[in-house]
């Protein structure tokens, strides 16, 4: 009787948390989403007074840390080295009762400064992806980042996960790397032809192999493989 | 004589055959010149060409004005297209005697209809989707497209896109505007596939935006839109956890306060979190002692947020926390 009981109130403890049930989207959609979101809050960053814009790329003084916005004005949006430098992304889900609650965090990070701090952007969105808020934590200005002559470094990526997100649907290898993503980073290489792409590893919760994409710096895939 | 003879004959009417072909031209009509198709046509086509040169001032039946073509209308509707004994030339072809007969059906209008006014674009979405949308985006943002997973063919898909394509009363901010109005190869339409959106087009989607994004004409500017949109304007700040969590801790705390961050030992996710924590963040009934309170303020380096990363609380998000512990920290 007892052993019931408890079963039963197992049952209802796992019935009532609706962090148990699957979240709206996956963990690799809410990490694209985050990406997505990253673009958005950079050309916010762009958006200002027309009439008195201010650090305009090319023009003297300019200074990618900062945004375009007035000064004397509440900044909005981050900074364009998050879209063009950013090193990769952790995603979390988060225990919550109601869909429109938190329910992921992602933090994209900007590569190291030469003092070893890094710059980063948690940014929370809800059981659909929606974002509900960011935060941009201190760091120094990105050391080293590659520059890629093509598509951006936050494009690459999202269109990695594209990979993941299409793939998963018939390759049952790819659905961890969909449901239970954990990160990912992008750094340069080379393909079989020694072109330069994006070389984006992933890593999923449970799984022992990374999940490595190249991406052609067109935004293209090149190829995909698992390892160690 | 006999093989000749026949030879003749069948030469003869060979002949005749040729010439009957010559005769009745079997050009097609041209369905375009249905199109309004009025007395203007017609004389343009036939009477002009095929009938004036008889059928003019010289005598006889008169077909050189509308008047008179009208007046003679049930016999050249008898002799042209029923009996094909006009013209004596027989120079009508299928396609031209088809016209004429057809202008007849129509009641020989004298002239065209005016072409309708095309409806211009107006400030809601079926216009938008008609004259924007399906035109210049559809292709790539539906299923199968380049794009189908931004889909852009429903008001509902667009509004509760968590890419926040469209914030009703928020132009500025929404994917949409951002999206047509960018000048770099980011730009939609994509910069390879065509212009940009024109300055009016763009004017529109704005206007369309600020009023709310409305469906339809009927739905009228600065109504609600009955589609439910992903972000409903949240109800203001109230003394209860529910509304103080999506008012501050959402956007001013749990990003470290959570998994992963850097006061992860100090989780704000729920109620539970905040009440039964052994760091008496919210001691119910009691501010002054309470954690949460403390923290949001003291003037120090130890105040929360962290002077680093943002400004403090606002007076009035303040005053709605003591007050929260004060009454007793309810949930809901």
């Amino acid at each position: 009787m007892k052993s019931k009981i408890n079963l039963l109130f197992g049952l209802t403890l796992i019935f009532s948390s609706k962090a148990v049930f699957a979240h709206g989207v996956t963990l690799a959609k809410a990490s694209e989403l985050s990406l997505h979101r990253v673009e958005r809050l950079v050309a916010l960053c762009n958006l200002g007074d027309a009439n008195q814009p201010v650090n305009i790329p090319g023009q003297p003084g300019y200074d990618p840390t900062k945004c375009k916005n007035d000064p004397n004005k509440p900044k909005k949006g981050i900074e364009p080295d998050y879209q063009n430098k950013p090193i990769g992304l952790v995603i979390i889900a988060l225990a919550h009762q109601n869909e429109d609650e938190p329910s992921f965090k992602t933090t994209v990070f900007q590569y190291k400064a030469q003092d070893g701090t890094q710059r980063s952007v948690d940014i929370i969105l809800d059981e659909e992806g929606r974002p509900l808020s960011y935060q941009e934590n201190a760091g120094g200005l990105a050391y080293n980042a590659p520059a890629w002559p093509d598509k951006d470094a936050t494009t690459l990526s999202e269109n990695a996960l594209h990979y993941i997100l299409e793939g998963a649907v018939t390759k049952p290898e790819l659905k961890p790397y969909s449901e239970k993503l954990k990160s990912f980073s992008i750094v340069p290489g080379k393909n079989a032809q020694g072109q330069l792409v994006a070389v984006v590893d992933f890593t999923a919760d449970g799984e022992a192999k990374i999940l490595r994409v190249r991406m052609k710096t067109n935004g293209d895939f090149d190829s995909a493989e698992f390892v160690q | 004589m006999r093989i000749l003879c026949f030879s003749l004959i069948v030469l003869t009417l060979s002949g005749c055959r040729f010439y009957y072909e010559e005769k009745t031209p079997q050009d097609p009509l041209d369905y375009s010149k249905l199109t309004n198709i009025s007395y203007q046509t017609v004389n343009k086509e036939i009477f002009q060409p095929k009938c004036i040169s008889c059928h003019g001032v010289s005598g006889g039946v008169n077909l050189e004005s509308y008047a008179e073509v009208k007046k003679h209308l049930s016999a050249i509707e008898r002799t042209v297209i029923v009996d094909k004994t006009m013209p004596k030339n027989g120079s009508l072809s299928n396609g031209q005697r088809e016209l004429l007969a057809a202008w007849i059906r129509a009641g020989a209008p004298e002239n065209p209809e005016p072409e309708p006014t095309p409806e211009p674009l107006k400030p809601y979405f079926t216009s938008i989707k008609a004259k924007i949308i399906d035109r210049r985006c559809i292709v790539c943002h539906s299923t199968g497209g380049a794009a189908s997973g931004v889909p852009l063919g429903t008001l509902k898909e667009i509004l509760d896109s968590p890419r926040e394509l469209v914030l009703p009363g928020n132009p500025d901010e929404s994917g949409l505007i951002i999206a047509v109005e960018r000048t770099d190869k980011k730009r939609m339409p994509p910069p390879e596939n065509g212009n940009p959106l024109s300055q009016e087009e763009i004017s529109v989607l704005r206007k369309w935006i600020e009023n709310g994004a409305p469906e339809s004409e009927t739905s009228g500017p600065n109504q609600p839109n009955p589609t439910p949109t992903p972000s409903p304007t949240p109800a203001p700040l109230e003394p209860t956890f529910v509304s103080i969590k999506q008012h501050i801790l959402t956007k001013r705390c749990i990003s470290c306060h959570s998994p992963g961050g850097k006061a992860s030992g100090v989780p704000f996710l729920t109620y539970a979190d905040l009440l039964s924590s052994p760091r008496e963040i919210v001691l119910p009934g009691n501010v002054d002692e309470s954690g949460l309170w403390i923290a949001i303020t003291r003037q120090d380096d130890k105040r929360m947020p962290p002077t680093e990363n943002a400004d403090p609380l606002k007076a009035d998000e303040i005053e709605v926390v003591r007050k929260w512990i004060e009454i007793g920290a309810p949930e809901k």
